[in-house]
């Protein structure tokens, strides 16, 4: 499944690609699809595009990607590619592997 | 990756990714782990929760199972024990924890009730087995002294390394299900017991005539109905019977009992046969069978007994009931067959010497046999022993040998074998301890009299007392015939004696008439009136007949008293009357030697006696005087008044009658009186 706000992207600007690897409808995929869509709304505006993929219905997207648990959070683009493990609920520190934060900027 | 040997740099970012993988799966943020081939779900939460609900759920099991449950060590350490275990071995957990699984505090007995070897309980052999021993059955002694009875099951428990880390034994408390279980099993025994000993045969009849059941005794009379139809184990035939009273009571469906008489083992049953509804549902019948082979042949024994006593009874009526002799024997010749199934009969009697005197037979095609008594025969020897001879079978050559022990005879009789005889019996006739002689009984069948001898004892008794009464009879009937010709002799005798008597007494009476003229006619007219006195008081005729013999000579003694004493007219002289007086002494000194059959000489003496004293010649007086002479002394005087005499002349009747009937009661007896007067005035008496 894939989510892409095409209006960020027209708009300009760095567009940020994340790609969310997540096992159906378990209880931590859940929550990491609901923190991810939080924060691309909240952080990035429209200038993002996010892909989600359900490893029962695409495992060997996983397997391409080197993905060894769900829910995992791969920043695809910009460079460099960045992977994030776990529901995403500490959001501070998603923020911060995501480059989003200030400081390591 | 790449076959090319890993940088360091990236060694350590792959460690780093391992890292944050740990650490992600330790935080529980893992929903799945993606493998080369599968992705596997990882749900570390529910697990534990699941985890704790099950384990708390198995606690709860342990705790409130109504099973008992011990861990144990391999080493047979108890571990651990549920409640239910503290409930059933009675002990304390505590207890049960310190002990060892064969520790000799425990005393366990087998089900027989004899101690349990440690190596038979079910948790020593699971762990030495190594896999699970179900039901061991043990008896648990408490502490108490009662006996807990548990079906022990054990399962080793062996690590992944197949090492064993000991066993868990569950046990149920099984002591009521033991105990019921032993009374259950003592009822199935007395009820085994019952039917296999019971003394007759039980069985269950389907209707497909397989045999259900059968018990013993059913077994024992008819053969193994095990596998085979009933018709098959009872009469061996390869079809149902055409009639079967047992199949009945699939239609009637109703009790119903009768008798078996025509049986394979040849016996006689009293059977009850019931509707049964066996255990899983199916219609059979319940047959019971009792054997009453001994009862019925009883009952026959006792019908017969019955029938010949009752015969026997009759003919005891009928024989006796006639008294000839030729018809007696007929008699006895022809109850013989009713009574003691005699095919010929006959009859010999034998008297005191030896020798046979009358006979009766009705052997046939042998009319009158000529019976003689043979040295070496059968009857000799039966009228010497007095013993009854039974022959229960005659050879074919007619020789019969009977089984009568020292010097019995041997013989042959052709005219019974002719005659197709096969048994005999001969028996004494006897009353007390004489013989009358033999009865012998034939029958065409060998053995007809084996075991009658009571019954033919007691007919011939009776035939022999028919005979004996015969006999008497005869003898009577001609005892009595002798009796009357004697008496008749002797009455004849004495006719003639009474002749000769009265013949004497007439002479006697003539003589005295001879001599004395006027007295003549006197004693026969004296004799007329006192007979006729005599009847009217009525004297028996045989004292009549003596006061007439007394009358005829009662002047007898004046044969003494000179002729012209009696004959002298005027008064006499004392002497001279003195010798008349003297005439009834001498009368009676006469006649008293002389044989009558009367007392003449006691009438003569009496005759001049008076009531008073006054008479002669000894002055008797009233009870003293017989009456014979009163009655003559009554006659004597009216005669002789109205007779003449040579003294006086004769006076009238009437002045005679005056004369008694003054002295009446006086002189005279007043009933001789009486007689005497209704004689003259009433029945016109007159001398002749």
């Amino acid at each position: 499944m894939k989510h892409v706000n095409t209006e960020g992207v027209e708009a300009g600007g760095e567009t940020y690609h994340l790609r969310l690897f997540v096992a159906g409808d378990e209880p931590n995929s859940r929550q990491a699809r609901e923190n991810v869509a939080r924060l691309c709304e909240e952080q990035m505006k429209q200038r993002y595009e996010l892909e989600i993929v359900d490893v029962f219905e695409d495992f060997q997207a996983a397997l391409a990607d080197g993905v060894l648990v769900t829910p995992t959070l791969i920043l695809v683009a910009p460079p460099p590619r960045v992977t994030v493990l776990g529901n995403l609920s500490d959001t501070e520190k998603v923020l911060s592997a995501l480059r989003l934060t200030g400081g390591e900027r | 990756m790449s076959d090319e040997k890993p940088t360091y740099e990236e060694l350590e970012a792959r460690l780093a990714e391992a890292e944050a993988v740990i650490e992600v799966l330790r935080s529980q943020q893992v929903d799945a782990i993606i493998g080369e081939e599968h992705v596997a779900l990882v749900r570390l939460k529910e697990l534990e929760e699941a985890l704790r609900v099950s384990e708390e759920r198995l606690r709860s099991l342990f705790e409130t199972m109504a099973e008992g449950v011990i861990l144990i060590a391999p080493d047979g350490q108890i571990i651990q024990a549920n409640p239910a275990a503290e409930r059933i071995l009675g002990l304390q957990r505590s207890e049960i924890e310190t002990r060892n699984y064969i520790a000799p505090e425990w005393a366990i007995l087998c089900p027989d009730g004899t101690p349990m070897p440690p190596e038979e309980m079910a948790g020593p052999r699971a762990m030495k087995e190594k896999r699970p021993v179900k039901d061991v059955v043990m008896g648990v002694v408490r502490p108490d002294g009662s006996i807990s009875w548990i079906n022990v099951s054990a399962a080793p428990i062996i690590d992944e390394a197949g090492e064993l880390e000991g066993a868990v034994g569950t046990f149920a408390d099984i002591t009521e299900r033991k105990q019921a279980e032993e009374l259950l099993e003592l009822e199935r025994k007395r009820l085994s017991m019952l039917l296999e000993t019971f003394p007759g045969y039980i069985y269950l009849q389907s209707p497909d005539y397989s045999v259900r059941y059968a018990n013993r005794y059913f077994v024992e009379h008819f053969g193994e109905p095990k596998e085979r139809l009933c018709y098959e184990v009872l009469w061996g035939r390869k079809e149902p019977c055409e009639v079967c009273p047992t199949f009945e009571v699939f239609d009637t469906k109703t009790p119903q009992v009768w008798e078996w008489s025509q049986t394979p083992d040849g016996r006689i049953y009293f059977i009850y046969d019931h509707p049964f509804i066996d255990s899983d549902g199916s219609e059979l019948v319940l047959e019971i069978g009792v054997d009453i082979t001994d009862r019925k042949w009883a009952e026959e024994a006792l019908k017969l007994r019955v029938e010949q006593l009752a015969a026997l009874s009759q003919a005891s009526q009928v024989v006796t009931a006639s008294l000839e002799l030729d018809q007696v024997l007929a008699e006895i010749v022809s109850l013989a067959g009713r009574v003691v199934s005699s095919d010929y009969t006959s009859v010999v009697l034998v008297d005191e010497a030896g020798n046979t005197s009358q006979s009766a037979e009705n052997l046939p095609g042998v009319p009158g046999i000529e019976y003689r008594i043979r040295d070496k025969g059968l009857t000799r020897w039966i009228v010497r022993s007095r013993q009854p001879a039974i022959i229960d079978e005659i050879g074919e050559d007619g020789a019969m040998t009977p089984d009568l022990g020292e010097g019995a005879p041997r013989f042959v009789n052709p005219p019974i074998v002719e005659a197709g005889v096969k048994s005999v019996a001969g028996l004494p006739l006897m009353v007390k301890d004489r013989l009358l002689g033999v009865l012998y009984l034939h029958s065409l069948h060998p053995g007809a009299f084996h075991g009658q001898l009571p019954l033919l004892t007691t007919f011939a008794n009776q035939a022999a007392i028919a005979v004996e009464n015969a006999r008497l009879y005869q003898e009577t009937q001609r005892e009595l015939a002798e009796r009357k010709r004697a008496q008749e002799e002797l009455r004849q005798s004495y006719v003639n004696l009474q002749k000769a008597l009265e013949g004497t007494v007439h002479a006697l009476a003539s003589a005295v008439e001879i001599r004395d003229p006027y007295t003549a006619g006197h004693q026969r007219r004296v004799t007329q009136l006192a007979c006729a006195i005599a009847n009217e008081i009525g004297l028996p005729e045989e004292q009549i007949e003596g006061l007439r013999m007394a009358g005829l000579i009662h002047d007898l003694g004046k044969i003494s008293v000179p002729a012209e004493v009696l004959s002298k007219p005027g008064r006499l002289h004392d002497i001279e009357y003195g010798l008349i007086k003297a005439h009834p002494q001498i009368g009676h000194d006469i006649l008293k030697d002389l044989d009558f059959p009367w007392p003449l000489a006691h009438i003569v003496l009496q005759h001049h006696e008076r009531l008073d004293g006054s008479g002669y010649p000894q002055g008797l007086s009233d009870g003293e005087i017989m009456l014979e002479a009163r009655i003559l002394a009554v006659a004597d005087v009216v005669e002789a008044m109205a007779s003449h005499r040579p003294y006086r002349p004769a006076h009238s009747i009437e002045n005679a009658l005056e004369e008694i009937s003054q002295n009446r009661g006086v002189l005279y007896d007043a009933e001789v009186v009486d007689a005497c007067l209704k004689l003259f005035t009433e029945d016109g008496f007159t001398f002749e």
